[in-house]
């Protein structure tokens, strides 16, 4: 019942900074407003996608209870729908991992990936009742988004998957445990940055020095750094990049729902809300008034640019990454991709001036 | 009896004697300096960060055999360094007290390329005259415990080569500023300053252009005029109060670390006798001189003025070596270490290593991040003997592997002075072919590809 009060504080709260005043989009002259731009991202952009992630997660948790109450195909469709639609809630904030966010490690409690099976099946092969406390206590590669992905995406026949859950309840119990403390992380995540908890948005609005624990140090190094952990880690493992490693499907980061494309997809949606600052001011805003270039062209529209250039190479792939690895479309994704953390992580970085450093080491 | 230099022939220059207070009051200054350096570097975990975490170090060329120790060797190096700093600010058992934070400090820069700080460098050449002065022949313990007899007086020359190495360090940092990017377009301080608008009072100022070509411009005359200002009698004063706020501000605006204040403490050496004897007259309860001593005068011989006088005749021909190589030395910075270039370039990076194996024909990529801490990747993305290094750091991983012949090239883009990413590295060229040295890099593409 708390739980729920709080969520719907949150989301009264998200609503209303919501319909924020829409704010200037054209700084001009030497009197950039970057604690606007901080509060336009806070408030536009990270507040709602965190409030967005609680909402789904609730719903996840619902549709859940739902499916044990009356297991059959409808609500087993309805339950991995929800989950799907909470796993591209979670790709949004994964772009979010700075401030306390990074400082909890809280996300991987909700979403680290490859899921331990082996784990999974011990525990629901054991005899401990499965509750929320249960998972609680549990190890990130146990639970969270990709646990409950094994459960309900492992077996892709709907009717023997719905017979196995109906034979073993464990499962089911596994699942809603899982959904339930995803849920509550979920809160406790949204709550670090909203007003009515932490309220690390206010820190992040009025946090303009240029330190490492500055705003824009913090959000543009991790908008860089996982850029990065895209091109190497998403695509660049699966893809087989390594010299003394194969092409391997498994590798991708929800290969068994076979969503993994759109999960990248999410990944550029925040990226791109970031650096526009969806409807108000935004880090392409602040490299025009910096009158940053590139080849005799604004930095920003280059950076726009190769983003529209990975987001169109993403649309190519079909029907799924999962079966598209070693295509001529794929590649090209990567080598767009790799084009942008190039742009993101040296010139971008560079012209703000925020080049790493993620030791706070004298310089020069 | 202190004569204006420029009155002196050189005979009479290296036999005029002067009172060695000033050295006195370098050697507890910098003694202090140096022990709280340590215990801060040590309090901010970099003892671990830098030196104990990292699996692999960029070495410096020639150096190759200096090595990280283990742990408990690397903090007991840095418990050595700062022991013989108070030891030395002490003057007990100075001689070897100076050698071993000499030699202590300089080991452990020489570990990693990728720490390499000017003010490091700046340190290690102050260390290594201070062995060779008699800096401990005055308030200092080895005279109270009569390990060493006085001496009040000495040669000139031993105190003004700390001075000229100070100019040394101000005029070519100058100097270095003396570049189109720097007078003429006011960068990088025109993408500093803007990151630092945050700052109180100050900070709305950093939006402004002309802000960035006077903080150039007067950072450029600053460093070219001040060793001349401090030199004179008339105007140290007033270029002493010059050197804090200007040391200050870059303290306040640039993560520059204990720099700005080890040069507002050195250059405390450009005062006279009487300013220095003022402090010690206020130690004299510390270092007191036993009423039996008899005084002697600290002397020069001839084979340590040639060896000091070679030391600054490589110190102000070292710098102009980059003119050897062909290029922008930005951009390829063969030449550019070692020479006082300080916060004087905007460059940043990323590589990627592709590794073929002509065995087998087959490809792949290598990604610094995997082996690199940030910092060390940051460095090696925009210096090239770093690349190469790293460059032969992956071929014995991969020989190790089983691949005995790897070919590996990189595709390193960089940005300099905000002008937009480029292709560094010729990325055709296999660089486990080729070897360090001071010849030109072949390899490394040039700016305006």
């Amino acid at each position: 019942m708390r739980i729920n009060l709080a969520l719907f504080l949150l989301l009264i709260l998200g609503l209303a900074s919501c319909e924020d005043d829409t704010k200037d989009k054209s700084p001009s002259g030497a009197d950039f407003n970057r604690q606007a731009l901080f509060a336009n991202l806070g408030e536009q952009v990270i507040l709602p996608a965190f409030l967005d992630f609680a909402n789904q997660t609730d719903s996840l948790k619902k549709a859940a209870l739902s499916f044990r109450t009356q297991p059959d195909l409808q609500s087993l469709e309805y339950l991995k729908a929800q989950w799907v639609l909470t796993k591209y809630s979670s790709k949004r904030i994964e772009q979010l991992k700075f401030g306390p966010l990074n400082e909890t490690r809280m996300y991987s409690l909700v979403d680290k990936w490859p899921t331990n099976e082996d784990f999974i099946e011990g525990f629901i092969k054991g005899s401990d009742p499965i509750t929320e406390s249960f998972i609680q206590t549990k190890g990130a590669t146990s639970k969270g988004l990709p646990a409950i992905e094994y459960l309900l995406f492992e077996n892709h026949q709907p009717a023997s998957l719905l017979q196995q859950l109906i034979d073993e309840p464990r499962r089911v119990d596994y699942i809603l445990a899982c959904c339930t403390n995803l849920n509550q992380k979920a809160l406790e995540i949204a709550s670090l940055w909203s007003p009515l908890g932490d309220n690390y948005l206010k820190t992040y609005e009025e946090s303009t020095l240029s330190g490492l624990d500055g705003s824009l140090s913090l959000t543009v190094n991790q908008m860089s750094a996982h850029l990065e952990f895209m091109l190497l880690t998403k695509l660049g493992k699966p893809l087989g990049k390594d010299l003394n490693r194969e092409a391997d499907p498994s590798f991708l980061e929800a290969y068994r729902s076979e969503i993994s494309r759109h999960c990248l997809q999410e990944n550029l949606i925040i990226f791109h809300q970031l650096f526009t600052g969806a409807d108000g001011i935004g880090f392409d805003d602040y490299l025009n008034q910096l009158n940053a270039r590139k080849s005799n062209q604004l930095l920003s529209e280059v950076i726009l640019n190769q983003l529209d250039k990975v987001e169109n190479q993403l649309q190519n792939i079909h029907p799924s990454l999962e079966g598209s690895l070693e295509t001529a479309a794929t590649e090209e994704l990567y080598q767009a991709l790799r084009s942008l953390v190039v742009l993101v992580k040296a010139d971008m970085s560079s012209a703000l001036s925020v080049t790493l450093t993620f030791t706070d080491n004298d310089g020069d | 009896m202190a004569t204006s230099p420029e009155r002196l022939s050189p005979t009479r220059y290296f036999s005029s004697v002067v009172s060695l207070a000033p050295l006195a009051v370098f050697r507890i200054i910098f003694g202090i300096l140096m022990f709280f350096s340590v215990l801060r570097f040590w309090a901010y975990g970099w003892i671990h960060e830098l030196y104990i975490e990292p699996a692999f170090h960029f070495k410096y060329y020639g150096f190759e055999w200096v090595q990280a120790l283990s742990p408990a060797g690397m903090y007991g190096l840095f418990t050595l360094m700062g022991l013989s700093a108070i030891a030395m600010s002490l003057g007990l058992f100075y001689r070897l007290s100076s050698v071993l934070f000499f030699l202590s400090f300089t080991y452990v820069e020489l570990i990693d390329v990728s720490t390499y700080l000017n003010h490091y460098y700046f340190v290690s050449l102050v260390a290594f005259i201070m062995i060779w002065l008699p800096a401990h022949r005055l308030y200092s313990l080895d005279v109270r415990f009569g390990i060493i007899r006085p001496a009040l007086l000495g040669p000139r020359f031993f105190v003004d080569i700390l001075r000229l190495l100070l100019s040394i360090v101000y005029f070519y940092a100058g100097l270095a500023k003396l570049n189109p990017d720097w007078m003429l377009e006011a960068l990088p301080m025109k993408i500093w300053l803007p990151s630092k608008a945050g700052l109180p009072l100050i900070g709305p100022l950093m939006d402004y252009e002309w802000v960035a070509y006077f903080f150039s411009w007067f950072g450029a005359l600053y460093d070219l005029s001040i060793p001349f200002f401090l030199w004179n009698r008339k105007t140290r004063p007033y270029a002493y109060i010059t050197v804090i706020v200007f040391h200050v501000l870059t303290w306040l605006l640039f993560p520059i670390g204990v720099f700005p204040w080890v040069m507002i403490f050195c250059t405390l050496v450009f005062f006279g006798n009487d300013f220095h004897q003022a402090i010690l007259n206020r130690l004299s309860g510390i270092f007191k001189v036993p009423a039996s001593a008899s005084f002697m005068q600290a002397r020069l011989n001839t084979p340590l003025k040639i060896f000091f006088i070679l030391f600054l005749t490589w110190q102000i021909l070292w710098p102009w070596r980059f003119m050897a190589y062909p290029g922008s030395l930005f951009w390829t910075e063969q030449g550019y270490r070692l020479s006082w270039r300080v916060m004087l370039i905007e460059k940043a990076g990323y590589v990627t290593f592709h590794i073929t194996d002509p065995a087998s024909g087959r490809t792949g990529e290598a990604h610094p991040s995997d082996y690199l801490t940030p910092n060390q990747e940051k460095q090696m993305s925009t210096q090239p003997d770093l690349i190469l290094q790293f460059a032969h750091f992956l071929e014995a991983k991969y020989q190790e592997q089983g691949i005995e012949d790897p070919q590996i090239t990189a595709e390193a883009y960089v940005t300099l002075n905000g002008q937009g990413s480029r292709l560094f590295i010729d990325p055709e060229a296999d660089l486990t072919k080729k070897d360090d040295s001071f010849a030109p890099k072949d390899w490394i593409l040039p700016y305006e590809n």
